[in-house]
C-alpha cells in the first residue's frame, strides 16, 4: 500500500493564496483527500486545533512566522505526531533543503511543481524519507 | 810618487860624495901642508943660523912656492868644501819640501774622502749626494763650476744631471748650456771621458776644437777643466766634470785624486738607484694594499671610486687621477670619483670614446695597450677657444671582458712601468669593486624594492625552510594578523597553526604538509587575536635548488573573511531572486499544467496546443533559473556534493522517467544498458542531473523515431555513464565550444531545441567537483556519445585544487 492511499485530510500551509488555490483545485481533483488552507503558520496552528491533518505541506518562507517556526511548532502538537510534514519551497540550495531534513521533516517538494503529479511526487517523498533531490 | 824620492836619495849621496871627497881632499892637503910648513920652518931656521947659500936660498924659493901652491890648493878645497855643503842643504831642503807638499796633499785627499764621504752618507737621493760632492771637491779646490752627467743607455747619449756653481760665479751662461745639452760618446768633456773611461784634462776649454759648450764657458769666465769617470763594473756610468777660472796646465795629482771618488759616487748611485727601487716598491705595494682595502670595504660606489683616485694621486705621483663608468650608453663614460689638479681637464665629466678606442683598452693584451693602458689624447671643448688636448693615460677597468669603468691619470712625468703594471693589477681591484658595489647597490634597491612591497601588500607572505614548519621569514602582514611581529612569528613557528578551525584542521595541516611537494592551495577558517574567525586562503609552492633538492617553500595567504560574507550575500540576494521567481512561476506552471491536465474541464484542441506551449516555455524558464543558479555555485566555487551509497540502476530509472516525458514527446525511445549494477559513492541529485543534462541534449538533437540510449560500464574503479545519440553529430570545428557557457553550437538550435547553453558546463563542473570527468566523441551525421566517469568512491574536491592539480579528461 501506498503512502499517499493512508492520507485523508491535507493542510496547505502557504502566503500564497493562488498556490494553494491551484493545489487545492488539482488535489481535489484527484484525490479524494480533504484540502484544507491556511495562508500563514498562524493560521495553520489554529487549524489544527479543529483538523487534524494526515499531511501537511509547508511552505517555508512565509512572512511573520516562517516555516521552520511553524514547523517547531506543529510538532510540539501531540496530536499531530502521525502527521507527515513536507516543507515546500522556493529556496532549492542545498543548505536550505537539507536543514529542513536536519529538522526532522518527511521532505522537500521544490517550487514549482507540478500539481498533476504532486502526489507521486509525494509518494517518492514519503517512500524516500530523507531522499531529497534538486528538481 | 816614487820618482822624487830617487831623486831625493840620488841628491842626498851626490852631495856626501862631495863633501867626503872634499874633506878627504882638504885633509890630505892639510897634512901636506903640515909636511911642507915643517919644511919651510926648517928652511928659516937655517937660513936664520947660516948664512945663505944662492943654493940654499933658491931651495927656499922653491919651498916657499911649494907652501904658496899647496896654500891656493887649500883655499880652493875650502871653497869646494862649502859649495858642497850648500849643495847638501840645498837638496836636503828640497827634499823637506817635498815630504811637506806630499803631507799637504795627503791632508787634502782626506779632507776631501771625509767630505764626500760624509755628503754621500748624509744624502737620502743621488741629487742632493751628488750636490754636496761637487760642492765639496769645488769649495775645497777653488773650482768655478761642477757638474755630474749620466749615461743614458737607452738613448745613447750622456746628460747632465746635477750641477754646482760656485758662489763667486756671476755669470749664468755656462749653467743654462750644461743644463741643456746632452753629448753623444766622444764629443765635449762628459763625452771624451765616457768614451776613454779615464780622466781628461783641458787646459783651455774656450780654444778647445772638442768642446761645444766653449763659448757659454767664455761668457762664464771658465777655462781649465776635468773630467773623470764614475765607473760601475769598468763601466762609465757617469762623469763629473770641473772648471778653474783659469787656464791652468794639467794637474796629474788632482786629477788623479779626484778620479779616485769615481768608485765611491757609483757605488752611491747603486745604493741610491737600489733604495729609490725600494722606496717605489714599497709605495706601490702600499698603493695595491690600500687600493684593496678601500674597495673591500666600500659601501658607497662614489666614495669608494673618489678615495682609489687620491690613492692613485698620493701613491703613484700623478697630478690628476679620476674614474669614469660607463652610462646607459656604452661609448660615454661619466665622471664618478677624481682627485688632484683639474685645472688643465675641464669638461672631463663626461667622457666620450669611440667604439675603436674601447676595443683596443678591452683588448689588453694588444700590443697597442701594453698592461692594457692606452694614453689617450682627449679633446676638450673651452669657451671661444679651440679644442685644446688632454694626454690620460687611461687604463681599462675590466672584470673578464667587461668594461665596468675606466681609470684616467695624468702623469707629472713618465710613471714607471712597474707602477703602470702596478696601476694595471690595482684596476683589477677597483673594476671588482665596482661590479660589486654596483651588484650591492642594486640588491639594495631590490631589497628596497621587496620591503616596500611586502610592508605595503595586505597579503600575507611567508618563506619557510625544509623539514617541518620551521619559517624563515615572514611579511609584516603575516605579523599584523597574528598581532605580533615578525621576530615573534619567527620565534613560535606554530603559531600560525595554532588556531585552525576544527573542521578545517585536517585541509590545512594536508595543506602545509603538501607545501613541500608541488604547488597546494586550501582555504581554512583561523581564531584571531581579536577572537573572531577569518578565512584564511592559501597558496603555496615549493622552490628547488640546482640539484633538485627542496629549498624553500613560499606561501601566501590573504584573508578572504569579506569575500566570503560577500560570497554569502550574494549567494542570499540569488537565492531570494529565484525565490521571488520561482513563487509566481509556481502559480503559472500549476495553471497551465491544470488546464492541460484537463483537471478544469476538456479544452479545445487550439487551446490545448497553446497551453501546451506555455507550459513548456514555463518549464523552459525553471531550467533557466536553476542553470544560472547552478553556475553562480561553480563560479563562486560553491558547489558542495553530499556524498552517499547511491544505487546505480536507480538513479539511472529515475533520470530515464524524468525525461521520459520530453522524449515521448519527440518521439525519441530511451533505452539503457547497465553492463555493471552496484553502488556507488557520489552526490545522488546531482549525478541524476548530469545525466539528465545529457538525455536532455541526445533527446533534442536526435531526430523523431531514433533511440537515446544510456549504457554503465564499469572499468577498474571508474564508472563510466555514455548517453549516445543518432543526431546530427558535432562538427570537428564545434567540438571546443561545447563546454563553454552559453554555447549553443548553431544560433538555429537555441529556439526549436529549448536549452540555456549552460547544462554541459555544469555536468562538466560536477563531475570534476567528484574527481572524475565528461568526454565526448562524435561523428558528424552518425551521432555522438557523451559521457561521464565518476570515481567508485569519490571524495570531496575543490576546485581550487583542481585548478592547479591537472584534471582527468576534458
Amino acid at each position: 500500500m501506498r503512502h499517499v492511499d493512508a492520507i485523508k485530510n491535507v493542510i496547505l500551509v502557504d502566503d500564497d493564496t493562488n498556490i494553494t488555490f491551484l493545489t487545492k483545485l488539482a488535489l481535489n481533483e484527484l484525490t479524494d483527500w480533504n484540502v484544507m488552507e491556511a495562508s500563514s503558520g498562524a493560521q495553520a496552528l489554529d487549524l489544527v486545533k479543529t483538523f487534524k491533518p494526515d499531511l501537511i505541506l509547508l511552505d517555508a518562507m512565509m512572512p511573520g512566522m516562517d516555516g521552520r517556526t511553524t514547523y517547531g511548532k506543529l510538532r510540539e502538537i501531540e496530536a499531530l505526531n502521525a502527521t507527515y510534514i513536507i516543507f515546500i519551497t522556493a529556496k532549492i540550495q542545498p543548505d536550505d533543503i537539507s536543514q529542513f531534513c536536519d529538522l526532522g521533516a518527511e521532505g522537500v517538494i521544490t517550487k514549482p511543481f507540478d500539481p498533476i503529479t504532486l502526489v507521486e511526487e509525494i509518494e517518492r517523498v514519503l517512500s524516500h524519507a530523507n531522499t531529497q533531490r534538486v528538481k | 810618487m816614487r820618482k822624487p824620492k830617487l831623486l831625493t836619495a840620488l841628491a842626498l849621496g851626490f852631495g856626501s860624495l862631495l863633501i867626503a871627497a872634499t874633506v878627504f881632499t882638504a885633509a890630505t892637503i892639510f897634512e901636506r901642508q903640515q909636511v911642507l910648513y915643517g919644511k919651510v920652518d926648517r928652511i928659516f931656521q937655517h937660513l936664520q943660523t947660516e948664512p945663505q947659500s944662492r943654493e940654499q936660498q933658491e931651495k927656499f924659493e922653491k919651498k916657499l912656492h911649494e907652501v904658496h901652491h899647496l896654500r891656493a890648493t887649500q883655499n880652493t878645497l875650502i871653497l869646494s868644501l862649502g859649495t858642497g855643503f850648500v849643495l847638501v842643504l840645498l837638496i836636503a831642503f828640497q827634499a823637506i819640501m817635498m815630504i811637506v807638499a806630499k803631507r799637504l796633499a795627503e791632508m787634502d785627499r782626506t779632507r776631501v774622502q771625509l767630505a764626500v764621504t760624509q755628503a754621500l752618507a748624509e744624502s737620502q737621493d743621488f741629487r742632493s749626494g751628488a750636490l754636496r760632492v761637487l760642492s765639496a771637491m769645488g769649495e775645497l779646490y777653488n773650482f768655478a763650476f761642477g757638474a755630474v752627467w749620466l749615461v743614458d743607455e737607452q738613448h745613447g747619449w750622456i746628460k747632465p744631471h746635477t750641477i754646482w756653481v760656485s758662489r763667486d760665479a756671476r755669470d749664468q751662461t755656462f749653467n743654462q748650456a750644461t743644463l741643456s745639452s746632452v753629448f753623444k760618446k766622444g764629443i765635449g768633456l762628459p763625452g771624451r771621458v765616457w768614451q776613454a773611461e779615464s780622466p781628461c784634462w783641458i787646459t783651455d776649454v774656450v780654444v778647445d776644437k772638442n768642446y761645444p759648450r766653449a763659448k757659454a764657458a767664455l761668457r762664464s769666465g771658465l777655462h781649465a777643466a776635468l773630467g773623470f769617470p764614475i765607473l760601475k763594473d769598468d763601466k762609465v756610468i757617469g762623469v763629473v766634470e770641473f772648471y778653474f777660472p783659469k787656464i791652468l796646465p794639467r794637474q796629474r795629482d788632482l786629477l788623479d785624486l779626484l778620479s779616485s771618488f769615481g768608485h765611491a759616487l757609483a757605488a752611491f748611485i747603486e745604493r741610491m738607484d737600489f733604495r729609490t727601487r725600494l722606496t717605489e716598491e714599497a709605495r706601490i705595494a702600499t698603493f695595491a694594499a690600500l687600493v684593496g682595502q678601500v674597495v673591500s670595504s666600500a659601501t658607497d660606489l662614489d666614495e669608494m671610486l673618489t678615495e682609489c683616485a687620491n690613492l692613485t694621486v698620493q701613491h703613484l705621483g700623478t697630478k690628476f687621477a679620476g674614474v669614469w663608468i660607463p652610462t646607459g650608453n656604452q661609448n660615454i663614460f661619466e665622471l664618478r670619483g677624481q682627485y688632484g689638479d683639474t685645472a688643465s681637464l675641464p669638461g672631463m665629466s663626461r667622457l666620450e670614446i669611440d667604439q675603436t678606442s674601447i676595443e683596443r683598452l678591452t683588448a689588453a693584451e694588444t700590443k697597442f695597450a701594453r698592461n692594457g693602458n692606452l694614453l689617450l689624447r682627449l679633446a676638450y671643448k673651452q669657451a671661444n677657444r679651440k679644442p685644446e688636448f688632454a694626454p690620460l693615460l687611461i687604463t681599462p677597468l675590466l672584470v673578464g671582458t667587461k668594461l665596468v669603468g675606466l681609470i684616467g691619470v695624468q702623469q707629472k712625468t713618465k710613471l714607471s712601468d712597474r707602477s703602470t703594471a702596478t696601476l694595471s693589477i690595482a684596476c683589477k681591484n677597483v673594476a671588482l669593486g665596482i661590479l660589486r658595489c654596483q651588484m650591492k647597490e642594486e640588491l639594495q634597491a631590490s631589497d628596497r624594492l621587496f620591503t616596500e612591497i611586502t610592508n605595503n601588500l595586505e597579503e600575507m607572505i611567508w618563506v619557510t625552510q625544509p623539514g617541518g614548519y620551521g619559517i624563515k621569514w615572514v611579511s609584516r602582514a603575516l605579523a599584523k594578523f597574528f598581532h605580533c611581529t615578525p621576530e615573534e612569528m619567527l620565534e613560535d613557528p606554530l603559531k600560525p597553526i595554532k588556531g585552525i578551525h576544527e573542521s578545517d584542521r585536517e585541509a590545512a595541516y594536508s595543506f602545509f604538509q603538501n607545501s613541500a611537494v608541488g604547488p597546494s592551495s586550501v582555504e581554512y577558517r583561523q581564531l584571531c587575536a581579536d577572537d573572531k574567525w577569518h578565512w584564511l586562503w592559501c597558496r603555496s609552492y615549493p622552490s628547488f635548488d640546482e640539484s633538485g633538492k627542496l629549498a624553500e617553500v613560499y606561501g601566501i595567504a590573504i584573508d578572504i573573511t569579506e569575500k566570503k560574507e560577500e560570497e554569502k550575500h550574494i549567494q542570499e540576494f540569488y537565492s531570494m531572486v529565484s525565490h521571488e521567481l520561482r513563487t509566481p512561476l509556481t502559480s503559472v506552471h500549476a495553471s497551465l499544467r491544470i488546464m492541460e491536465g484537463g483537471l478544469v474541464g476538456p479544452l479545445s484542441e487550439k487551446v490545448q496546443h497553446i497551453v501546451t506551449i506555455a507550459r513548456q516555455e514555463s518549464d523552459r524558464l525553471i531550467r533557466l533559473i536553476n542553470d544560472i543558479l547552478d553556475i553562480r555555485k561553480i563560479d563562486a566555487d560553491m558547489l558542495e556534493l553530499k556524498l552517499r551509497e547511491i544505487d546505480v540502476a536507480y538513479i539511472v530509472e529515475q533520470s530515464l522517467s524524468e525525461m521520459k516525458g520530453m522524449a515521448d514527446s519527440a518521439g525519441v525511445a530511451l533505452v539503457s544498458h547497465l553492463n555493471w549494477q552496484g553502488v556507488f559513492t557520489a552526490d545522488q541529485d546531482r549525478t541524476m542531473q548530469m545525466l539528465e543534462n545529457l538525455l536532455s541534449n541526445a533527446i533534442k538533437f536526435s531526430p523523431s523515431g531514433a533511440a537515446v540510449e544510456v549504457t554503465v560500464d564499469r572499468r577498474e574503479d571508474w564508472l563510466r555513464f555514455t548517453v549516445s545519440d543518432k543526431g546530427a553529430g558535432i562538427a570537428s570545428d564545434k567540438q571546443h565550444k561545447l563546454f563553454c557557457k552559453f554555447q549553443q553550437l548553431d544560433s538555429s538550435d537555441s529556439r526549436p531545441k529549448g536549452g540555456s547553453g549552460l547544462g554541459l558546463v555544469i555536468t562538466k563542473a560536477i563531475a570534476e567537483q567528484h574527481g572524475g570527468s565528461v568526454g565526448f566523441d562524435s561523428e558528424p551525421g552518425r551521432g555522438s556519445n557523451f559521457w561521464i566517469e565518476l570515481p567508485l568512491t569519490a571524495k570531496v574536491q575543490t576546485r581550487r585544487l583542481m585548478q592547479t592539480q591537472q584534471s582527468p579528461g576534458v
